[in-house]
Formats: structure tokens, sequence, C-alpha cells
């Protein structure tokens, strides 16, 4: 095809009649079951889940919950972020990351954390990358995998401009 | 009309016929008992109201008042007018033209009821009445151009096409010279093209062309201008400029494929089973060639030189078609090759290909011969391509094992869950192939088509209630079930008919078949409303079209699967009446004990839930019954939802004779027809019928092993008849005696030789051996322990290897379980039924009729909850490579 190599990456939404998708990438992606809890809060996040397209097939996604602080304000936790092993390294993941930092800063969102598993180098220098930070480690968080400790690893983003 | 009323009533029954045609009906109804209180015995009244009436869903109230106003007034042809009316709406069509003929007697030049018996003499194929009826009309109105044109078709219709000619040039004649008004101009084209697509047909190909010529500006479809054209020059053998027309049409569509094929004829290589000599191949590459760098956005110029390119070239020009296809991940590119297998080379050719590309992407990510790197979903693709390949070719393993692949590379792609759905139905495991198929939908829920699919594979399953249920998730709601009926889903009914036959339920069976056969006349009924629309709208060619195809209509496979299936229930049904489940004792009998109290309880689960079922879903019709009382449109309940009645039919045979009749009509060419009218004639005793359809059945196929079977049992049968006694059934045996000769397996030789004979010459063939078996059987019961090890010594050779991956054998999954039904139905030899079994559980390691070792029943993996391990693709190795790029990440969350 030549010049015409360049494949099209899209986003879209995590609705009842796709949640499948979202199923099939986490249980190839993630050594954890996840219970309904977790695709209840993924659907009523909105636009803040999203599946990566390549070319029309499904490869990745994003996962979020929307949680509210005492104060009132809301804060986005990155529930999930992964895409398939052989679509690595194609900017996937950067395209659905940068997606809920763009739509957070849009909705005057401060706070955007997750949690990483303290060994996992590579999640925490691709987070850095994004402005994200160490915050916190909370020993025992995982309970069937080692090493089970993880980082809080937060991102505040527009400060100045959601204390006004 | 009304004239024998006073003026008052006179006034009145106008307001009737107007209330009725603007459909005013209690408007109607009471003009009407106005006048029938002064005159109780008014004919025309009586049947003015019975028809109105009919409009309002009165139907026997209806009948009874028109036949009572017509008794009143047999000289008024309005009474006569409305009972055939009535008789139309109910599709009675033999006596509503009956009737208008009556009403016609007395007022002979009636337009309307002259048109209207015009349409039903169209719709009934009563053409030469339908050609003195439009030429009455056309004599009392000349002026009107439908009327011309009515005319010049009901002579077509009645193959006389020149002169439908003679009088669409005598209607032109009668027009000025500046016709057609801007607003007639499609018109007008239209029967311009009608008229040269008659001279076409009566061979005057010039006068044709040179009408075609002359009147060019006139007709607006420019398309089907050049189209009509291009194909009168090739007639006239006016190749030249032909070709040239034809690359003008390309130029327009070059993905139309019936333009290459025109233009091939044109420059003298064409062949219609494409087979060419090398010189034409050479010929042809080139011009396709030419062809390509002109239309470089056509697919078709693309793919077409793969049917006729060989060896070499054929392998690069299949590399070219399929690089970019893989690349851009085309999910039908298999589908799309799928014809060029029935050519063995090209298979092996395609194989080689296609390996050579999955090898060179998974060491160097490119194509073979190209630095670029493709993308990941190359290399899925071109697993995806591999295992419908090796599944095309028998391979069941191989293809299992690409598709696993391919399902591990991207988990997400919905296609590969269909193909290995469908890998596992070609397998022969129904059960792990529906369960797959519902996975597929699962992951698109929006997806009418991955739904169906499931539906058909679960019906496949024989899991009719689950299917049912799936198929209605794409119904509208609230109407549930009959929305698949009323939607014509003959897929549907077919599939889920089939099912219910297997599982013995015959009455459900044949409400489904029937159901099919329903649509038909449906169909044929729909023709009815463009007799007059096509007429009106001049849309000449497409009309003669659609009522070429109603004439055809019974002819299309859904009707004759439909057909089929519901003769074969009569049968069974003649053949055990009191719905006794013999054979599925016989089918338990087989079992060990303790699958049999698996399957008994089953069977009573099953039972229950259905029960259940049904009971929630009267109470809902009940509720429903209640909220909606007042709306009117409630539907009629199917008085026998479960076809429990037409199980009663006292004359099975009958009723199957009805469908036989069809079938031999519009379906002579298929073997199958003839074997079921063999079959049921025989049951008759209607040895004569039988005699014909066994002479068929040897002109279409002697060497099929059904014919064989039905030859002998015929003669077998005659011959141990008594003698005949009555002139009847001397003439009978007469004339069998004089047909004898005629079938040339039998002269000069005893069935058992002739049945000999035959086993001479498919002596490799499983299913010939099998019927030679059983007719040794049938000739001498004695000989039975010979006839099985016939059977049993069938060869099974290898017909083509590939090396290390595996061997396809000769034996197919179908006859293998066709010959396990004989030997226990027939032979009722159970020892060698299970030998059988156990030996074709080796051959279809997937079937689970023969309980093959990867089957589902054995591995107990049909739940779709358990196929994800099968997938391979749930087991996660947290060591993520360091050398994955960043994105490898995983946070989790609890």
């Amino acid at each position: 095809m030549g010049a015409g190599r360049a494949v099209s990456i899209s986003l879209d939404g995590v609705r009842d009649k796709n949640l499948m998708q979202l199923k099939k990438l986490n249980s190839v992606l993630f050594p954890v079951r996840y219970n309904d809890k977790y695709y209840a809060d993924a659907l009523a996040s909105g636009e803040f889940t999203k599946l990566a397209y390549y070319s029309d097939i499904c490869v990745g996604s994003i996962a979020c919950r929307l949680e509210k602080k005492e104060n009132g304000a809301v804060r986005v936790y990155i529930m999930t972020l992964g895409v398939l092993a052989p679509y690595r390294g194609l900017g996937i993941g950067t395209k659905l990351l940068n997606h809920v930092l763009e739509l957070s800063q849009k909705q005057n969102i401060g706070e955007i954390y997750l949690h990483v598993q303290t060994n996992n180098e590579d999640a925490i220098s691709f987070y850095k990358k994004f402005g994200f930070e160490i915050t916190e480690t909370i020993k025992n968080y995982y309970t069937n995998i080692t090493p089970p400790d993880c980082y809080v690893v937060t991102k505040y983003i527009g400060q100045s401009q959601s204390k006004k | 009309m009304g004239a024998s009323l006073p003026p008052k009533e006179a006034n009145l029954f106008k307001l009737i016929v107007k209330s009725y045609e603007t459909k005013q009906y209690k408007k109607g109804l009471k003009a009407a008992d106005a006048i029938l209180k002064k005159f109780p015995d008014h004919g025309e009244t009586l049947s003015m109201k019975g028809l109105t009436l009919n409009c309002m869903d009165r139907k026997s109230e209806a009948y009874e008042l028109v036949r009572l106003g017509l008794k009143n007034d047999l000289k008024s042809h309005v009474c006569w007018h409305v009972y055939g009316l009535l008789y139309r709406s109910d599709r009675e069509y033999r006596e509503a033209i009956k009737c208008y003929r009556n009403a016609l007697r007395i007022d002979p030049d009636n337009i309307e009821i002259l048109r209207d018996l015009s349409l039903l003499q169209a719709q009934m194929r009563d053409l030469s009445g339908f050609v003195e009826t439009r030429q009455q009309l056309l004599t009392l109105k000349p002026n009107h151009r439908m009327n011309w044109i009515g005319f010049a078709v009901s002579h077509h219709l009645n193959s006389n096409a020149s002169k439908a000619i003679d009088i669409l040039e005598a209607y032109e004649g009668t027009l000025e010279d500046d016709y057609p008004p801007d607003n007639e101009r499609c018109e007008h084209g239209e029967m311009l093209l009608y008229k040269i697509s008659l001279l076409e047909e009566c061979g005057m190909l010039e006068k044709a062309l040179q009408e075609l010529h002359k009147k060019e500006f006139k007709i607006v479809d420019k398309l089907s201008y050049k189209e009509e054209e291009v194909s009168l020059l090739v007639k006239l053998n006016r190749l030249e400029e032909g070709e040239k027309l034809y690359r003008v049409l390309l130029s327009m569509n070059p993905d139309n494929y019936k333009y290459y094929e025109g233009l091939q004829r044109c420059v003298g290589v064409h062949s219609k089973i494409g087979q060419y000599s090398s010189d034409e191949i050479d010929k042809l590459d080139t011009l396709y060639k030419s062809l390509a760098q002109q239309y470089t956005w056509s697919s078709a110029v693309k793919r077409i030189p793969l049917d006729f390119l060989e060896d070499v070239k054929f392998r690069d020009a299949a590399d070219n078609y399929v690089r970019p296809l893989l690349t851009k991940g085309v999910p039908s590119l298999f589908s799309d090759l799928s014809p060029l297998y029935d050519h063995p080379g090209k298979a092996d050719i395609l194989e080689k290909l296609l390996l050579d590309i999955e090898e060179s992407i998974k060491t160097t990510g490119g194509y073979p011969g190209r630095s670029e790197k493709e993308p990941p979903s190359t290399l899925l693709w071109t697993m995806f391509y591999l295992a419908q390949h090796y599944d095309r070719r028998g391979l069941y393993d191989i293809a299992l094992a690409k598709i696993d692949e391919a399902i591990q590379h991207t988990p997400t792609v919905i296609d590969l869950y269909s193909v290995k759905s469908k890998i596992l139905k070609h397998g022969g495991d129904f059960a792990a192939s529906a369960a797959l198929a519902d996975e597929a939908r699962c992951m698109d829920l929006a997806d009418r088509y991955v739904n169906s699919q499931c539906v058909k594979r679960m019906l496949q399953a024989d899991q009719v209630p689950l299917a049912e249920k799936t198929a209605v998730l794409f119904t509208k709601d609230g109407d549930q079930h009959n929305n698949l009926h009323d939607m014509q889903c003959m897929w549907y009914e077919l599939a889920s008919g089939e099912s219910y036959f297997r599982q013995g339920d015959l009455g459900r069976a044949l409400k489904k078949f029937l159901a099919v056969e329903k649509h038909y006349a449906d169909i044929t009924e729909d023709q009815f409303d463009f007799h007059s629309y096509c007429l009106r709208k001049m849309t000449l060619r497409a009309y003669i079209e659609m009522l070429r195809f109603q004439d055809r209509l019974h002819a299309h496979t859904y009707f004759r699967k439909a057909a089929v299936g519901a003769i074969r229930c009569y049968i069974k049904l003649y053949d055990s009446p009191s719905k006794s489940s013999t054979e599925e004792d016989d089918e338990l009998a087989k079992l060990p004990a303790s699958q049999k109290k698996k399957l008994r309880q089953k069977q009573r689960k099953a039972e229950a839930r259905a029960k259940k079922e049904a009971e929630v879903k009267n109470e809902e019709a009940n509720a429903g019954g209640v909220s909606k009382s007042g709306k009117r449109n409630v539907k009629p309940v199917d008085p026998d939802p479960h076809g429990e009645k037409l199980l009663q039919t006292e004359d099975p045979l009958m009723e199957a004779g009805k469908y036989l009749k069809l079938l031999q009509k519009h379906s002579s060419d298929s073997l199958e027809t003839h074997l079921l009218s063999f079959e049921v004639n025989m049951r008759k005793q209607k040895i004569l019928l039988a005699l014909q359809a066994l002479k068929q059945l040897q002109l279409l196929d002697a060497g099929n092993p059904d014919s064989h079977r039905c030859l002998i049992r015929f003669f077998h049968k005659v011959a141990s008849r008594p003698t005949p006694s009555t002139d009847a059934e001397k003439l009978i045996s007469g004339v069998v005696e004089a047909e004898r000769p005629t079938f040339s397996q039998l002269h000069d030789k005893s069935l058992m030789e002739a049945n000999n004979v035959f086993l001479d010459q498919h002596k490799d063939s499983l299913m010939h051996r099998a019927a030679v078996a059983e007719m040794i059987y049938c000739l001498e019961p004695n000989k039975k322990i010979e006839a099985i090890k016939l059977i049993e010594e069938s060869p099974n050779e290898i017909v083509s290897s590939n090396g290390s991956l595996g061997s396809v054998r000769r034996w197919k999954l179908k006859d293998c379980i066709a010959v396990h039904k004989t030997l226990v139905a027939i032979f009722d030899d159970h020892d060698a039924a299970s030998r059988w079994k156990v030996k074709c559980a080796d051959y279809f390691p997937y079937s689970t009729y023969f309980e093959g070792r990867h089957s589902s029943t054995i591995t107990g993996n049909s739940d779709s909850n358990q196929s994800h391990t099968e997938n391979g693709s749930i087991e996660f190795h947290p060591s993520n490579g360091k050398a994955q790029t960043l994105n490898a990440l995983k946070n989790l969350a609890v």
C-alpha cells in the first residue's frame, strides 16, 4: 500500500451493546477478573471510558471511575488502561490517556489518580511522562500477586484554575 | 345503479357507494339501513351493505347479505360485481372471475368491471381471456394510453410478441410529433425500450437497433439504452462496435462483471466454463493488464485474472491480490477466493503463498521480499485466512489451531469466533459451534448478522427454545415470535422445522414448513397490485420480469426445502401414525444406562421448562389483553400453535401429494423430487406413478445410490405382488412388464445380478456400497452378515495429503452418519452399529454424533463459559517482558 500505510486509530464509547469487547480485553490484559461494579462504574463514567480501535479492530481501552470527594469536587480514578500486546508501541495508550486528560481539563476536574504495582517500572515511567507523580505507597494492596504493594500515582491539573 | 329506487333512496344508495370508496363504512352502513327500512328486499342495497360489512371484519354476515342481495336481484350487474369483489377480497380468484363474467353478461360495456376482470385474469394467467378483456377495454376507450399498453402487454404475455409490437406502433401513430411532454418523458422512454426489447425477442435485431438509434433522444434511461445497444450489436456479430461500447460501459462502472464478460466475447476470448488455451490465457492476461492500468480502483479487474491464470502467473497475481487486502483487513477475503478452490492446483498454490506470508511476517514483520513493516493486524488476517483455508480442505485440527492462534493474537475480533464456530460445525460438533457463535454474538449485541448466525447454529444443535429467545432479541418488542413469521423470516422457519423434525416433533416441524409454503403463496399474491400499477407507471420491462419471476417462484430453494420437509413429515406420519416415539426409543436403547438416565432427565427438565414458559407467556398475553383490550388490532390467536391438529390428518399421503405436485411442476430437475414421489407412490400402491418417478430418477442420475435403491426395490416389490386378478391390475403389470426392458441395468439379469454390477461399478464409494448392501438384505434377508461386511469393508483411503500437517480421507461425516442410521434402522444390528461408531469416532474426532474424542460431549466443553479456557487466552504472564514498549501497562484496581 506504500504511502497509505498510516493506519487510523479511533476511540469509541462503551455501551451495554459492546461491553463484551471491554471484558475480552480485560480477560487477556489483566490477571484479575473484574466484578460487576467495575463495569457499572465504567459505563457510568460516560466519555471517560473508551475503547481504542486500530483500523476497526478493538485493541485497547481505558476505564475510569468518577469519584466525589468530601468537598464535592470530582476526581477521576483510572481503573484500567491497556493495549493488546501486538499493538503496543503505536501510540494507542498515549491517545487513550490524553483523551482522559483533555476531557478532565475541559470539565475542570483537578485530580486524576491510579494504582500501580510497585515493580511495574514501565508503567511508572509512562505516567511520569504525562506529569503524574507518586503520591503514596500502600502496603499489601494486592492479595494474590507479588509484590503486593502499590503506588498511588496522581496528576493534578490546572490547580490554580480550579481553586479560583 | 339503484335505479329501481325513488329519488331519495337513490341518492342514499349513491352515498353508500361513495362511503365505500372513501372507506367511511359506518356512514355507508347507516344509509343502507335507511333504505332497507323502506325496501327490505332491495338486492343492490343488501349487496352493498354486505360489501361494507366485509370491510368491517364481519365476514359471515357479509357473505349472507351479498348472497341474499343477489338472490333478490339476479339481473343486477351491481350484485354480481359485489359478489366478485367479495371473492376477490378472500383471494378466491376463480370464483371472482365467474362473478365478473356474469356481471358483464348483463352490462357488457362496464369499464370498471372489465378492468377488474383483466387484473384477475393477469393474476391467474388466464392469458387468452386477458387478451380478450384488454381488447374490449381498448375498443371502448381508445383514447386512454393505458388501454393501448395493456392490450400490447396482454399479447406479449400470450406469446405473441410481434402482435404486441404492432399494437405499440399503432399507438405511437396516434401520438403527435412533439410527444412526449416533459412530464411524460420517462414513461415514454420506458415504452420505447420495452418495444425494442420485444423486437429483440422476436429476432428482429436490425430493426431493433435502427429503432433504438432513431429514438435515442426520446429515451431517458441512458444506461439501459447502452446496454440494449451493446446486446444487439453482439447478437448482430458487430463485435468491433460492441467492444468499443463495452469499454464505454466499463468506464462508467469498472466493477460490473457482465461488462468484462461481454468485452471478452467481443475480442473473441470467452468460454462459459472458464477453460482457455495457453494462447488465450496470454491474450486475456494482456487485456486485463491494460484494463487494470485504466481502472485502478476496480477490484473486479484484479480479481477476474485469478480465474483464468495458472501456475506461476496465478501465484504472482494472487500474491499481488491478497497483500493489500490482508493489510487492510478484509474479512471476506476467503469467501472472495473460495471459488478458486474447485481447482485443486490453485488451492495448493494459495496455501503455499499464505504460509510464506505468515512465515515472513512472523520473522521479519513484513511481506516476503519487502523491507517495509506490516501493521500488526496483517498477521491476524493471514492466520484468519489460513484457518478458513484448512477448514475448506477438511483439516479441522490445523484449522482450529490456526484460529486459536489468531484469537490469542487479537481476542476482540468477532469474525474469529464466527469462523471457529463454523469449523466446529464442519467437524460435527454442533453444540460447541453454537456456544462459539453465542460468544461472537455477545461481543456485539447490536449486530443482527452475528445474532442470526448464532440462532442458526443453535437450531443446528437442536436448541430450539434458546434459539427462539435469541432470535426474538431482534424483533419488534412486544410482538415477539410471530414477528418472525410476519417478516417472512424463512431461513429461521426452515432451520427450526428441520430441528423439530430431527427431534421427532412432527407437529411443530410441519407447522414451520407449512409457514414457509404460506409465504410463497403470499408472494404470489403480492403481485396483484402491480398489474394495474405497472401499466399506469409504464415500468413495463420490470413488470414482465416480475411476472416471469413469479412464474418460476416455486422453484426457489427455500420453497423446495419447505416442501421436501413437509412431505418427509407426512411420510413419517404415515409410517408411524400413532405418533409412537419408537424411533426415539430405538435411539435410547443404544445408549448405556447412565446416559439414558441423563437424557431422560434432560428431557423431563426441558418439558418442565417449556411448560413454565408457556404459562408465563399465557399470563403475559392475558395481562396484555386486558390492558390493551380497548385497541382493536388484537391479532387472532393461532388455534393450533404446535401443529397438533396437523398431525390428526386422515390421509397424510394425500397432504404430501399437494406439495409433491408443486415440486414436480417446478423442481423436476431435482433428484429429491422424484425420490419423494417414489416413496409416496410406493406407499399409496400407485405402481405406475412410482414407475414414472423411477424413470425420472434413472434419467437424471442412474449412478446415484438412491436411484439404484429405488430401481431394485421397485422391481422386487412388483415381483412379490400377488398375481393380478382385476383388469386394472393386469393392465398395470402389463405396463411394468413392457417397461422393464427399458432399464438397461436389468437386461437379462436378475435383481441380485444387477445389484452386483452396480457394486462393481462403484466399488470404492461408501454410499454406493451401503446401497448395495441394503439391497442385498432386502432381496435375500439371510445374507445380512455378508451385506454388513460389505459396508464395513469399504475403503477409506486418503484423498489428499498434506505431509506432516495431516490428511483428508474419502469418507464424509454426513455419509457415515447415514450409514450408522442404516445399520440401526434397516439392519437392526446394534453390534455392527457400535463397531461403526467406534471406527468413525476415530475418523471424526470432533463429531458429537460419534462421540469423537474432541467433541463437546466428551470434553464437556460446549458451555460458552468454559470456552474461554479453550481460547487459551486467560492466563496471564506477570513478568511482562522488558523488551515490551512503554504501553505495556498494567495498573490494577481491586
